[in-house]
């Protein structure tokens, strides 16, 4: 148990952290456009479209990186209070309940998604006209790296249960 | 009889008029069916974004989607003849085409992602573009920066035009504050309530780039053969009155929006012989490259041809007599 | 069950269920799946993706990593803490100085962001630790946090306007304009409330003492001056690149970021660590808004699905035929809705059937309509249970401040928009003029 949370752990730290550096991409891509459009009066067809690009692929793959370092926020009320043993209670009900659900319909709905996708090798509409069948894949992989960090999570709330402690990386 | 209740998703929000047409057909069927086959109608966003409304209808999401079918140009470039082709036909032909052979190539296109076509409204043809200083010619374009999308942007590009593909939401801010120099949206009354002309006072007509703007519904294949025959033909009919009673609604419409401009003291440039020349073999050339790409296109674009071309005798014999205001005629206005 | 019984227990144990404590995205999505397998149709989990890739074709939206990473930059850069810093030293001998120095700083930060959580997050990160270790009431703190950050989406730039503006056809800029003199009166109302609650009870937020106040009145006059500029060049590179026509308000945002980079560069603060925490925090922090984007926008959509949209409808032409009672009644349901859906929901759910009604059959002007649907949804931000500038505090709040406090904490503010709000609809010139006096 132990060790399949540190190995998901571990992936999903790397990757967020990774990843997290696209920012910057982003960063620039944005401020090219505008120097390129209002010095040179050229605007390109591509900046608006690639912006998106790395934003959505930068939200979709550092879910799981989020939901590893506890920022999703939730309604803490009760949950802040209650002990260890009761909190991995509430976090297996919500688990079981809300968080694999989601996952496994989001699993199956972007696999889906995807699949139409690369069958017909689909394009943008726009006149740049990338391929999108990549993009939307990071669709599938996204939900999929937050399926296994829920996996890890599920299984530090098996931890506190049963130890009545918490779990400690 | 079993009752029918319907999700209609469609790629608009609710002050664009095509939102009313989809409203339009939904009344229509509900009435036609005696309640038998109810659609409620949502705009963009609703249940799903405007661009999603395609593959929501194929997956199940809603049993109908009603659309500007260029706007699946990535899923196959033929779907965009059936939405508007550049110097292409209009709003009438348009609607021979369709009631001829191009329902059956729309079935062949949509049919292809488990979808079953029906017509869904043409308001005529877009207005064209609103520029901030008059120009006549496309070669006075060439330091502009321009917002269009689609195969008119693609073609604007090859003569020299600066083109930005914004979305719609940016276009007002960006060309109030001088992001862009020009830009177009939609047809006349389509357009009007986005006020671009309090930001722009000419613009460049005629908007050759969309000769008519053809809007389809779209049904989930699966859903369409649970019904029984009457709700199909029931279907069928109702997309046909709505076809015409868009033309009607929006012609109108946009003569009184171009009424409504001029009062605001719009000026309408016409766009000199000499460009719409080389913009319509610009379009030939670009449009030629395509179909060697997809035979399906291809084979769209030549049946378009073939209309053209057979309505075209008759659109020479009959011409002459197009209806102007007595004084106008006399003067010498005798053609469209 | 019936539609609109499926609808109302939608909300129902959405309500119960986030007691749980499960990320709130995830609740909101779960409760869209199990709604939606009972009364939408098998159709139903598509729309995940459906919503999912929308957010992600969002070009309007990059403006949250971007604006996130701007406030990250703002944050390590010492800016913000120049200018707390010079603001506490002004207003601080004053009762209660440093909570309306937070409500100040927020005014003049909302003028250079566009979205709530950024603002949230740096003032959280930046006031609250200050103000719980000099003795204010954690009530107090959080609410001029949440209050003051909220104003970040009234007072332009704002996401809020230009998805409005995108979503109904009207200016962007003209609603910019509009939103200026109402952001800036709910500032002043909360100073006002501010100074005077704690002029009556100076334990809520006592003064520096006596013997810390060595700085002159020059002195004070040099420190603000000095601690303004920065800001005013953010503004400047945000809110002038958009009025020059240099930038869309997306890439205003990606403007403003290159500034706070350039004021930290400038401080010296900019090395590898600075680069890769920002990085992360961003990172974590725009995944933390977009999952609730997600949750929400699905949520929404199941509801609507079940035409939790009709029913409203149906409720508002059931009341009355006078139009500011209809008014009344939609300012109502939106500040209802405000408790649980985000404003996005809220202006997709509501803008469409209110506007043409409001506009088309009572008459109102569309401008002045506008604003007050935007004055009202800010305050879904923080009304209980489910403001989203709440809960982007209690993602940065330092130990000891729980839920609780600021829930309470938020109450007077909520009060005081609602005043604002009135006199708004009262006096329309607040919306109208400055709009009129530019263009004309
Ligand atoms: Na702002
Ligand atoms: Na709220």
């Amino acid at each position: 148990m132990n060790t399949a949370i540190r190995w998901i752990d571990t992936l999903n730290t790397l990757i967020g952290k990774a990843l997290s550096f696209i920012v910057y991409i982003l960063l620039v891509i944005v401020l090219y456009e505008v120097v390129s459009r209002k010095f040179f009066g050229t605007p390109t067809i591509w900046g608006f479209e690639l912006s998106y690009m790395l934003y959505g692929f930068l939200f979709m793959m550092g879910y799981a990186y989020a939901l590893k370092s506890k920022s999703h926020v939730n309604i803490d009320i009760f949950y802040s209070r209650a002990t260890p043993r009761k909190q991995g209670i509430l976090d297996i009900i919500g688990y079981l309940i809300f968080f694999f659900p989601f996952i496994y319909f989001g699993l199956k709905a972007s696999y889906q998604f995807t699949i139409q996708s690369w069958q017909i090798m689909e394009h943008s509409q726009s006149t740049w006209a990338p391929p999108v069948y990549p993009y939307k894949t990071t669709l599938l992989i996204g939900f999929f790296l937050l399926f296994l960090q829920g996996i890890s999570e599920f299984l530090k709330a098996i931890y506190k249960v049963k130890t009545g402690e918490m779990y400690e990386s | 009889a079993e009752t029918y209740n319907w999700r209609l998703v469609t790629t608009w929000s609710t002050s664009i008029p095509f939102y009313e047409t989809a409203q339009h057909f939904a009344k229509t069927v509900d009435k036609l069916s005696e309640g038998q086959l109810k659609i409620k109608v949502y705009p963009a966003g609703a249940i799903v974004p405007a661009f999603q409304v395609f593959d929501a209808v194929r997956n199940g999401v809603a049993q109908m989607g009603h659309d500007w079918p260029g706007y699946w140009k990535g899923k196959n470039e033929a779907f965009v003849p059936f939405a508007s082709v550049p110097f292409g036909m209009n709003s009438l032909e348009y609607t021979i085409w369709l009631q001829h052979e191009g329902m059956d190539l729309a079935k062949e296109v949509y049919g292809k992602f488990g979808l079953v076509p029906l017509m869904g409204g043409n308001p005529g043809q877009e207005i064209g573009f609103f520029t901030k200083k008059a120009v006549n010619s496309v070669n006075e374009m060439d330091k502009m920066k321009i917002r269009t999308v689609g195969w008119a942007a693609e073609i604007f590009e090859k003569m020299g035009v600066n083109v930005s593909p914004l979305p719609g939401g940016e276009i007002y801010l960006a060309f109030e504050r001088g992001v862009l120099d020009g830009a177009e949206f939609s047809t006349p009354s389509t357009t009007y309530p986005l006020g671009f002309q309090e930001i722009a006072k000419n613009v460049l007509v005629p908007g050759w780039h969309q000769t008519s703007c053809q809007n389809m519904f779209m049904i989930n294949e699966k859903a369409y053969n649970e019904l029984p025959d009457h709700l199909k033909y029931i279907l069928e009919i109702a997309s046909r009155e709505t076809q015409l009673w868009s033309m009607a609604e929006r012609e109108y419409g946009n003569a009184v929006a171009i009424k409504k401009y001029k009062e605001e003291g719009v000026t309408f440039n016409k766009l000199d012989d000499d460009s719409l020349n080389k913009l319509r073999k610009t379009t030939k050339n670009y449009l030629d490259g395509l179909r060697k790409k997809n035979a399906l296109l291809d084979k769209v674009l030549t049946s378009q041809e073939d209309l053209i071309q057979l309505y075209s005798n008759w659109k020479e014999v009959k011409s002459g007599v197009s209806a102007y205001p007595y004084g106008d005629y006399i003067k010498g206005k005798h053609l469209e | 069950m019936s539609p609109d019984l499926l609808a109302i227990a939608m909300f129902v144990v959405l309500l119960l269920a986030v007691f749980l404590g499960h990320p709130l995205g995830f609740t909101l999505g779960g409760l869209g799946i199990i709604f939606g397998v009972i009364g939408y149709g098998p159709g139903a989990f598509f729309i995940l993706t459906n919503k999912t890739y929308g957010l992600m074709t969002n070009y309007v939206l990059v403006a949250i990593p971007l604006f996130i990473l701007m406030a990250q930059f703002l944050d390590k850069s010492g800016v913000a803490e120049d200018l707390y810093e010079s603001m506490y030293i002004v207003l601080g001998p004053v009762r209660g100085g440093l909570a309306l120095a937070t409500i100040v700083v927020s005014t003049v930060f909302a003028a250079t962001t566009g979205i709530i959580g950024a603002s949230v997050v740096a003032m959280g990160l930046l006031a609250a630790p200050t103000m719980l270790s000099k003795g204010y009431q954690k009530e107090l703190t959080a609410g001029v946090i949440t209050a003051g950050g909220t104003l970040g989406i009234l007072i332009p730039p704002s996401i809020m306007l230009v998805v409005y503006g995108g979503l109904i056809g009207m200016s962007v800029g003209k609603l910019f304009l509009a939103a200026f003199i109402p952001g800036l009166l709910l500032s002043m109302l909360y100073l006002l409330y501010t100074f005077v609650l704690c002029y009556i009870r100076p334990d809520y937020g006592p003064p520096i003492p006596m013997k810390k106040r060595t700085h002159t009145t020059a002195q004070k006059i040099g420190m603000t001056m000095k601690s303004m500029l920065p800001p005013l060049f953010l503004i400047f590179a945000v809110l002038g690149s958009i009025a020059a026509g240099v930038a869309t308000p997306t890439e205003a945002a990606g403007l403003g970021s290159l500034g706070a980079l350039l004021l930290a560069v400038v401080n010296k603060r900019a090395n590898w660590k600075f680069f890769k925490e920002s990085s992360y925090s961003t990172l974590k922090i725009t995944c933390m808004v977009m999952l609730i984007f997600v949750g929400a926008n699905f949520y929404t959509a199941i509801f609507m699905g079940l035409g939790g949209g009709d029913m409203f409808e149906r409720l508002l032409f059931a009341v009355s035929d006078n139009k500011w009672v209809i008014l009344a009644v939609m300012m109502i349901i939106m500040f209802l809705l405000g408790m649980f859906v985000d404003w996005l929901g809220i202006l997709l759910l509501c803008v469409p059937i209110f506007t043409p009604i409001a506009v088309g059959t009572l008459g109102f002007d569309p401008l002045w309509f506008a604003l007050i649907v935007c004055v009202n949804l800010q305050m879904s931000f923080l009304t209980p249970p489910f403001g989203y500038a709440l809960f982007y505090l209690k993602g940065v709040a330092p130990p000891g401040m729980e839920l609780g406090h600021i829930y309470r904490g938020i109450i007077p503010f909520v009060i005081l928009q609602v005043i604002g709000l009135i006199l708004i609809i009262s006096f329309p010139e607040l919306v109208t003029w400055l709009p009129n006096f530019i263009m004309n």
